[in-house]
């Protein structure tokens, strides 16, 4: 406890220190400007000052995260990778010769393949999600996703998105609405595939705040 | 109103006409004249300059091609030809930027998000202040929408500035001093030039105070701060004179709007958000009271100088990034081989599907181009050929028979020379005759049973020989180059079940052939019903035309028809007499048939109606791409070195 303590004061000593030293290389760098001579040194204070701003953002990710959580523009999208043929009926689903004529990688199509033969593994939810969805009067029947992004599937087929961010959080409003899966089987941090109620494979995900460059451009009044 | 009231009344509106028209006239032949100086400053060659006898405004109509130039303007206060071509020019200048890079133009509000942020906390903090936090009217992104359009218009009022600075580059008469006096006065008269009575919007002026400084000079300028910041040191000049150099040496080297923007970000923007800042500390907040962008003001100044109005300018960069992104998907299909077919009901998984096909018969398609290479060289090579009766070579007995009297005078004269008596062989280059046309039809099975493990390998024997072809095809036009002597391939596909469809068609060209070249991949989908073979053998003897007939015959025009066929036809009869039919015109048909060989009625049938024509492969249909094209490189084969025998007269 002392430790984080210690950590988060050691943290803000260095926002403060960061904010001293951009001032002062403002002035520096305004009066540069009025001659046009840049020394090395101010160019170089301005690099190491880049890469500190980098650094904090990066340490920040989750806080940000959380706090841009419930955002309208979080980039949801959901892509139809493969339909079932003709002649695949919806009992046995999309064929091998189709999934082989599919425009899609090795991996992809690997994913793909446990995807329809439904061997991967179900996702067991953490205990203090669980404990959430119970409060929100979430009844989640799959919920496929890594250790710290999850896809909450309802069963009035809304997909809810749970990130852990330090401590685990469901955002307000579903990302996808009127989609119901058969399985789910998670392609990284912000990517899913699914097998939808229609057979087909769909592919969810939306923009996760994952690099201090997202974060930066991240608009906080729009 | 009597007679002559009306008769007097039409005169007047005769003559006002008439007025009108020798204006317009007037204006025409300007813009002729100076049609040299538009080109340069428009860029672009295409453009016409039609006048416009409603309008106020000008309009540039990238689809059409052509800027309107408002006669109502032209005319509205005493002429002057200087003051005229200084506004087309201005309306013209920045065109080829817009061209470029509209979505600079478009995207600014995006560029500047953090000095819009940067405007909104400092506006959010006053309001903090002032404890209005909850008023609907101070909501963050009210605010936020506020600076952005604050934000832009600077921008806007830079963009004259810089497309006035374009003027004087490229039309340097205006720098002239009396000619800037003239201008200045037709400014102030346009209300350009800033008159910003109100202490909190002063950052509104500063676009403006470019131009004040610029035509009247430092000391008009009743703006002390912006006169200050002018004058500041900026990379060893005053602020003002290096903006002005360093926009100008932007504006020479052609740079798009985003480095311009940099400039200005760099050396002008500081002092605007010093402005806004100094404004801010000046305004008294009260509450629930609308923040007022100055929109109104500023389409009424647009309107005055003849600009395009807001909405037109967006309509108008609209257009142009959407003609930049369709040049852009152009240059990428070119580059990739893939075009945009949607317009043909190709949807990108058929696409995919043919992309997956190609890919997959790359192999075997690069094996027979070397053949279709031989096919060509072997018709093109030269050949011995034994002449006799030449005064060298070996004694030929019958060449002696034939001149023996010759023989014989020459005994007596003792001259033995020019005795044609001997026989060689020489080698000579053979005039090759090749077929003017050569259609190949293919007619695939379609019907439900094949469904399965049949498609696939129908589906890569289809893609292999119409891929192939094509490759065939560009090596025989490149021999027609050389041998003046053309030879057309044409593929047309037929999709057959219960009744049969033409996919892909001879009069197909471009985009549309595609398009049906990826259909016919993706359309042999095991939809449509029984096997009916024979009524769609029917239906491609039924587009065969008497003339084709008859070239058929005469041999100049060769048709080969290939049937994949699955399963027992559903009538061997019909099927047997479409296939008589076609040969008797002169085609040859070629059955390939798949299915089960213990099916002894589908074996008898197919046997009954290709007999020795046919090709039965059994079970196995993953040799049918090998099979049909085999029977292709046949049957081509076959055909092409039968011509050259023929030309050669070895038959």
């Amino acid at each position: 406890m002392t430790a984080a303590r210690g950590e988060s004061r050691g943290l803000t000593e260095r926002i403060l220190a960061f904010q001293k030293d951009t001032a002062a290389l403002r002035a520096a760098y305004e009066k540069a400007l009025s001659t046009g001579i840049f020394p090395q040194a101010l160019l170089d204070e301005e690099a190491r000052l880049s890469r500190e701003g980098e650094a904090l953002l990066a340490r920040s990710l989750p806080a940000i995260r959380r706090h841009f959580l419930d955002r309208e523009d979080i980039g949801a999208k959901s892509e139809v990778l493969l339909t079932p043929g003709e002649d695949d009926s919806a009992a046995t689903g999309i064929s091998k010769e189709r999934l082989l004529e599919a425009d899609l990688s090795k991996d992809e199509r690997a994913l793909v393949q446990s995807l329809l033969d439904k061997t991967a593994p179900e996702d067991e939810l953490p205990e203090d999600l669980e404990a959430l969805c119970a409060d929100r009067e979430l009844t989640v029947f799959l919920a496929p996703g890594t250790d710290c992004v999850r896809f909450l599937f309802t069963e009035e087929g809304e997909v809810y998105l749970a990130e852990e961010d330090g401590g685990w959080e469901i955002r307000k409003k579903p990302l996808f609405t009127g989609l119901l899966a058969q399985a789910g089987v998670s392609e990284g941090d912000a990517r899913i595939l699914v097998l939808d109620g229609d057979g087909r494979v769909v592919r969810l995900s939306y923009d996760r705040i994952d690099t201090p460059q997202k974060a930066e451009r991240l608009n906080l009044y729009g | 109103m009597d007679e002559a009231d009306r008769k007097k009344l039409d005169a007047l509106n005769k003559a006002k006409e008439s007025e009108k028209a020798l204006q317009k006239k007037d204006l025409e032949e300007v813009l002729a004249r100076v049609s040299d100086l538009l080109l340069l400053f428009s860029g672009d060659s295409r453009l016409t300059y039609p006048v416009d006898e409603r309008g106020e405004q000008f309009v540039l109509d990238p689809e059409r091609k052509e800027v309107r130039v408002p006669l109502a303007f032209f005319t509205s206060y005493p002429y002057r030809e200087s003051r005229f071509l200084f506004h087309l020019y201005t309306a013209l200048a920045l065109y080829p930027d817009w061209v470029r890079c509209p979505e600079g133009y478009l995207h600014r509000g995006e560029a500047f998000a953090r000095e819009a942020g940067i405007l909104t906390n400092a506006f959010l903090e006053k309001v903090k202040e002032a404890g209005l936090s909850d008023d609907p009217a101070y909501q963050k992104d009210i605010v936020y929408r506020y600076m952005t359009s604050e934000l832009l218009s600077f921008f806007e009022g830079c963009d004259l500035y810089a497309s006035f600075l374009m003027v004087f580059l490229r039309a340097p008469m205006y720098e002239d001093p009396a000619q800037k006096k003239d201008l200045a006065k037709m400014l102030l008269l346009e209300d350009l030039l800033p008159h910003e009575d109100n202490p909190t919007e002063t950052h509104r002026d500063l676009a403006g105070l470019l131009l004040t400084r610029e035509f009247w000079g430092e000391d008009e300028m009743d703006n002390e701060d912006v006169k200050r910041m002018f004058r500041e040191p900026v990379l060893g000049r005053a602020r003002f004179l290096c903006l002005r150099e360093e926009l100008s040496a932007s504006l020479l080297r052609g740079e798009p709007v985003t480095k311009r923007d940099a400039i200005i970000r760099m050396v002008l923007l500081p002092c605007f958000l010093e402005l806004f800042r100094g404004d801010l500390q000046r305004t008294e907040l009260s509450a629930t009271v609308k923040l007022q962008d100055g929109e109104a003001k500023r389409e009424a100044a647009r309107k005055k100088r003849g600009a395009p109005s807001a909405k037109n300018m967006h309509e108008l960069l609209q257009k142009l990034d959407e003609a930049k992104r369709q040049r852009a998907v152009a240059a990428k299909e070119l580059l990739s081989g893939r075009r945009d077919l949607t317009s043909f009901g190709v949807t990108a998984e058929d696409q995919n599907l043919f992309a997956h096909y190609e890919r997959l018969v790359r192999p075997e398609r690069e094996k027979m181009k070397a053949f279709w290479k031989k096919l060509l060289g072997d018709t093109s090579r030269e050949v011995s050929v034994p002449v006799t009766g030449v005064p060298k070579g070996t004694l030929s007995v019958e060449a002696l028979i034939d001149r023996y009297p010759d023989l014989v005078e020459a005994e007596r004269q003792q001259n033995y020379k020019n005795l044609l008596i001997f026989d060689t062989t020489h080698l000579q280059k053979i005039s090759r005759v090749l077929p003017r046309f050569l259609d190949i039809s293919f007619v695939m099975d379609s019907s439900g049973s094949m469904r399965g493990e049949k498609l696939a390998p129908a589906r890569q024997a289809l893609a292999i020989c119409l891929l192939s072809l094509e490759d065939f095809a560009g090596y025989l036009s490149q021999n027609a180059a050389v041998t003046h002597e053309p030879c057309a391939v044409r593929t047309e596909v037929w999709l057959y079940g219960t009744a049969g469809t033409k996919i892909l068609s001879f009069s197909d060209q471009g985009d549309k052939r595609a398009a049906d070249r990826i259909l016919s991949l993706a359309r042999l989908d095991g939809s449509r019903g029984s096997t009916d073979d024979g009524g769609c053998l029917k239906q491609v003897m039924a587009e065969i035309t008497p003339e084709m007939i008859r070239e058929q015959k005469a041999g100049r025009r060769i048709r080969l028809v290939f049937v994949v066929t699955d399963g027992a036809s559903s009538f061997p009869g019909t099927a047997k007499k479409a296939v008589e039919a076609l040969e008797e015109t002169g085609a040859l048909v070629q059955g390939i048939g798949i299915g089960d060989p213990q099916d002894a009625a589908a074996l008898a049938a197919f046997r009954y109606v290709y007999g020795d024509r046919g090709l039965y492969l059994g079970k196995d249909a993953g040799r049918l791409p090998d099979a049909l094209l085999s029977a292709l490189r046949e049957n081509i084969g076959g055909v092409f070195r039968q011509y050259f025998r023929r030309s050669v007269g070895m038959e």
